[in-house]
Parts: structure tokens; sequence; C-alpha cells
């Protein structure tokens, strides 16, 4: 796999999260997991900033902040302003969040670093 | 055998009440007109895997021993909280609240962290409201940091716009617009006449941006062109979502400014874009009960204060006993709140298993209010709506539930 | 909203080897993308797409039309997992259900029963005669794909 030349760097970021009514179809699916995963686990970005992180649509991302950390497909959406990023409100962006007392949880304003994730290359059969 | 029946759906604060259904031997066959979210609450109502079984420390046991133990747990705390009730009927909300004066403690609903300071302001007449039927009647619809599309999914078909007996697909006269302000590009906007869209936590920006196109005085290109639309309207509706809840931060100061100064314009109401289905009950509730929407302690008499929020009484450990009914409050917290959690007693009423209800000291699995236990509950715009459950219960309802704690709890 | 990635002919046509050989059965290669849309054609219908140049055009295609769409008789397609079940085209498209008499201004209602019902949370046709694509002089109506929020519907007629 070739590496794109940005691939590595950390870029900051702010999430803000939004509803998703499909997660609530999900929760009657068999597949509940698999489906949860498919629009649950993604981040909506800008361009202008998967090319800063150095992924393509439906690549591994990374996000990090001092609260933890999640790994999520990266979408493009081409309305989202550079230096933010959109996420479906979940049990994963909950990882990321934090509160500050007199102030709401920072739901719609997370602070995180995101980076490319190498892709799980799956192991070599043992011979 | 076969029957058909009306139900109102319980899925999100729209309370549909045209859900047809059809049934077989209280098995939910079909459902019509229900949108996605409903017909899986509804179908979701059998789906035993999911329902949650009374348990004492992980132990299945009779509903009863469940509640002695509840009520035991309750009786020993000497400081308890009762958070939720957001999914329950306005009955359930007031057997809580009664619960909460007689046990001295605190109650709070997710709405400290939602729209409960909105509706507060609603029902203190700080800003004017008005019902969905009257919706009817505005010229000007404006959704702000709100998609229905996702979170209340027939709201536009059953209240606003479609509804509308002005609209129509026919002819090229619009007599009444659709508008949105929102940070990204959303199902809602694809189909508004007008779209605002703003940079994430700009909507201080914007209201002060139209006060000043108001006033007559230089504003931003977007400030002015929706002070044009509000100039032209009559009444105008604007649907206040989560958006500009965060956005302002529960500081609703300016929107307020901002509304009354339109209000010499022309009509002007706000109708908050409440999610769980009976929140606005519970703020209706606990502001009959006690004069305040949320956050309230009834330690010493009656009083309010942010110190009583949820969030704050977990940060601070300030409870020694958790009641949580029908939320889910470690999914939909900041991990590093609910982590707080830990270790402290916990009962739950739900009717689900949920994250919350895992590792809880008890759990009391409860009837599904709407599809299998009767009640009413408040739509978002303070309108009063009876619940005609279609299937028989398979345990008992939230009420039922918080009297017989009540009958037992010793204080 | 349309949907969003939609192709349209001639973005297909482009995919397709442009050879105009009629083996498919229809004249030209953009009556080919035309049939392709309408799902009247398959990808495979096209002898020439099974070679190995165009192995990546017919995966691509394969993939862009899935497999077993069903087609309604107004020339619908719904996408069932995307549809949230609003209700909106139902309303949107009673509110269409009428003629206007250009030049008076005046609308004829017709008195038709309802085109959509939304049937366990997804838009289902229930009276496709009612839809104005099927009336005797035929009006190709896309208020419905029009007003979808999700871009569920997709009219390919």
């Amino acid at each position: 796999m070739t590496m794109p030349a940005s691939q590595g760097q950390k870029l900051p970021l702010v999430i803000v999260t939004y509803r998703e009514i499909y997660a609530w179809i999900a929760r009657l699916d068999k597949n509940e997991e698999a489906m949860f995963e498919k629009y649950s686990a993604v981040v909506r970005l800008s361009e202008a900033d998967m090319k800063a992180i150095g992924v393509n649509r439906g690549a591994k991302v990374k996000l990090s902040n001092e609260v933890g950390s999640v790994v999520v497909r990266a979408q493009l959406d081409s309305k989202c302003p550079k230096g933010f990023a959109f996420m479906p409100m979940s049990r994963i962006p909950n990882q990321l969040t934090s509160y500050q007392p007199g102030k709401l949880p920072n739901f719609k304003w997370i602070e995180v670093s995101a980076e490319a994730v190498l892709e799980d290359v799956p192991k070599p059969a043992v011979p | 055998m076969a029957s058909t029946a009306t139900t109102v759906c319980t899925a999100c604060s729209c309370l549909c009440d045209d859900i047809g259904l059809q049934l077989e031997d209280d098995i939910i066959r079909r459902v019509e007109n229900a949108c996605r979210k409903g017909s899986s609450s509804l179908y979701g109502a059998r789906f035993e895997q999911r329902r949650s079984r009374h348990l004492v420390e992980g132990r299945e046991v009779g509903a009863d021993e469940a509640i002695d133990r509840a009520a035991a747990e309750l009786s020993r705390a000497r400081r308890p909280l009762i958070f939720g009730l957001d999914n329950s009927s306005l009955e359930a909300q007031g057997a809580g609240i009664e619960l909460a004066r007689r046990l001295r403690c605190v109650i709070d609903d997710t709405s400290s962290f939602c729209q409960g300071n909105l509706v507060g302001q609603i029902l203190s007449g700080a800003l004017p409201s008005c019902t969905l039927p009257e919706v009817k009647t505005s010229d000007l619809i404006l959704y702000w940091g709100a998609n229905p599309h996702h979170s209340h999914p027939r709201h536009l078909s059953k209240f606003t716009i479609y509804a509308h007996p002005d609209y129509t697909e026919l002819g090229a006269v619009r007599r009444v617009t659709l508008a949105a302000v929102e940070v990204r590009e959303s199902e809602t906007s694809s189909v508004c006449h007008r779209v605002f869209r703003i940079l994430p936590r700009a909507d201080r920006d914007l209201i002060s941006a139209i006060g000043k196109g108001m006033a007559g005085q230089e504003t931003s290109a977007d400030g002015k062109r929706v002070v044009d639309l509000f100039r032209k309207a009559k009444f105008t509706v604007i649907f206040a979502g989560l958006g500009l809840t965060y956005s302002l931060d529960n500081d609703y100061l300016p929107f307020i400014e901002m509304v009354k100064q339109l209000s010499s314009w022309g009509r002007v109401a706000v109708i908050p874009m409440v999610g769980h289905y009976n929140m606005r009950g519970f703020n209706q509730s606990l502001h009959k009960a006690a004069g305040h929407v949320n956050k309230v302690s009834f330690a010493d008499g009656v009083s309010s204060g942010d110190q009583f929020s949820f969030l704050e009484q977990v940060r601070n450990r300030s409870f020694d006993c958790l009641m949580v009914i029908g939320s889910d409050p470690f999914a939909s917290l900041p991990k590093s709140v609910s982590s707080a959690l830990e270790g402290i007693p916990r009962i739950v009423i739900d009717p689900y298993q949920s994250a919350t209800s895992e590792g809880s000291t008890v759990v009391i699995g409860s009837a599904v209010t709407g599809v299998e236990a009767a009640g009413t509950a408040v739509r978002m715009d303070g309108a009063e709506v009876k619940l005609l459950p279609p299937l028989a219960p398979s345990r008992p309802g939230d009420e039922e539930i918080l009297r017989r704690v009540m009958e037992k709890v010793s204080r | 909203m349309p949907k969003k990635d939609k192709m349209q002919p001639l973005q297909l046509y482009r995919y397709l080897p442009r050879s105009n050989c009629k083996k498919c059965g229809v004249p030209s290669c953009l009556a080919f993308a035309f049939g392709l849309i309408s799902r009247e054609k398959k990808p495979e219908d096209c002898p020439d797409m099974l070679k190995d140049e165009y192995r990546p055009s017919l995966d691509l295609l394969k993939e862009y039309f899935g497999e077993g769409a069903q087609v309604e008789k107004t020339g619908l397609l719904i996408d069932k997992d995307k549809c949230t079940g609003c209700g909106d085209c139902v309303i949107a498209c009673q509110k269409c259900q009428g003629t206007i008499m250009f030049g008076t201004g005046t609308i004829l209602p017709r008195d038709v029963p309802d085109v959509y019902k939304i049937v366990d949370g997804i838009v289902d046709v229930k009276h496709w005669e009612s839809c104005k694509r099927c009336a005797d002089r035929p009006e190709m109506c896309r208020v419905c794909e029009e007003r979808c929020p999700t871009g569920a519907l997709e009219l390919v007629k």
C-alpha cells in the first residue's frame, strides 16, 4: 500500500454532532452492529480536510482528544466548512465528549485531532 | 384473531395520532402512516430479546421482589436522585414527582441539557408560542438548528409546510415560505425555499446581525436576507432545534430579544423541537408542581438551580442511589460524566435493555407507554394527547411501578 | 430532492462500448443507456461489456444499478433503505393532483385516491393508476422525486 504524502499528519478539527434516523432502524435489525457501524461510525469531512489528513472516502480516521479516541470511516461532505466535521450522535462521539460545569456538554463542539489509520492488513495464513 | 386499531405513536414528540395498525393475536402485523422511527418503535415492543426483565443484582426475579428491593434501596439512601421520566406518561411523571417529594430528593430529566430552558421560557411567557394546528395559518416557517427529517420525520408532512392549506404544488405563487438556519447541508434544507448556512456556534452572530438589520443599521448579507424574509411575513413560526440551544449554550436572552423585536412587525411564535415524546410533559408537570421545569430539589422545601442538574450531581457524586426511569444516561452522556456513575447503586425502570440497565442493582421491566400502557402525553407544542395502546401490557406500567415503590418507601 | 449521485444517460454512455452494434436489441449505445436507467436493460445485456476490457465498467454499472430493482408502473424506483417514511411525497402528490388551466389560472382538481401510502415506515405505491404519469394523457410529473428529502425516490422513465 502506498502512503499519501500527508498521511500520518494530525489535523485539529471541531466535530459537530447531528441526529441520524438510521441508528433507530438499526435497533431492530438482525444485523444491528453492522448496520450501526455503517450509519453511525462515520465522520463527514470537507474535501480539503480529507486531503490534509491524507484519506479517501471510506478510509479509516482516528479521532482523539484528552477524553478518548475512536476510529471511524471518512465520508465526503462537500458543504462541510474547512476545520469542522460532522458525526451522527451516538455512543461513538460520546467517547470524545466532555462537560464543563455551568455549560452544556460539548456535543456540538468537540475539539479533536484527526489522523489517518492504515487499513488492517489481513494476517498471512499460517503455513 | 385479526383486527385493526388506530394508535398514537410515541417515537418522538410529534405524537402522530393517525397510525393505523393491523393486529393478529396481540402481534402487530402492519403499521400504516407511521414513519420509520415510529414503526420501529411499535414493532420493537414485541422484540423480546431487547425487552428488559425484572432483575435484582443480575438475578431474574418477580416484579414484587424487584419493587420491594427498589423501595428498600431508596429508603436506605440518604440522598437519592430521580432521573428520566421523559418517556413516561403524565400520570407516571406525576407519581415520580410525588415520590421525589416524599423522598425529599433531587429530580431532573434530560431536558436540563436539552430543550428544558426553552420550554421554561415559553411556559413563563418570555417567548410567544402557538400550537401545531395554528402553524397552518402562518406564512413563514423557519427551522433553526433542526433537521426534522431525522428527528421528527413527519413534522413537515403532518404539521408544517406540506400540511399548510396555502402550500400548493400547482401554480407559481408562493404563499408560505419554508426556511432553515443550519450548519450542515441536511435533508430538511434540501427542500427549503430559503437556507441560511452558518458556521457552528455562529447563531449568536446571526441573531445580532438580524437585530442590527431590524434597527436599520449596516449588517451582514445573511442578516439582511433574514430580515427581508421576516419583514414580509405576517405570522412567523420558528422551530428551535438543539443546534440553536447548544450554540447559545442555553442562554436564550439574545434570541428572546430578537423575537421581541420581531413581534413588532407581525406575530411570531416559537415551538421547541423537543426530542423525547413527553419531555415537555415532564417540564409542564414539574412546573405545575414545583414552579420550575427541571433541576429541582425537594430536600429543603422546593429549590432549583444548576447545582441540581443531573450532570452536576453526577460530577460531584452528590447522590448515593440513582433511580432512572426510561432513560439511558450511560449511552447519552459524555463518557467522562457517565463513568462517575460507576459504583453508585442504580434502580432502572425501563421497557428495554440499555447501557444503563446493564449492571444495575435493580432493573424493573416496564410496559412500553403508548404501545402497552395507557396515559396522556404532551406534544412539542404543549397540547395534551391521549395515548391509545394497541397491545396488552406484558409488564406493569411506569405509573403502577412508581406508585407501588412509593407505598413501600419508608420516609 | 432527486438522487444526488444520479447518473445521466450521457454519463452512462461513457462507460459503454459506443460501437452502436445493436446486438443488445436497441439501435444505439445511447438508447441502451436510456434502457439501463429505466431498468429495462441490464449492463450484462450488452455482449461487448462481457469482454475483459470492459470489466471495470461492467462492475461499476452493476454496482450502481444493483440487483433486483423493482420499477413501479409509474416508472418509480424506491430505495427502501433510504426511505424514512416522512410522508412528504404522500402529501406533495396529493397537492399536485389537479390540472392548471393556463391562461385562466383555474385548477381543475382530480378526484383520485392517494398514489402513496406509508406502510411499515416505508413508502408504498397503493394506487398507481392515480399517478398523472398513468393518466390518459400522461403528464410527466416529478413532484414526489423532487420533494423526497433523502433521495429515496427515483423516477426512471
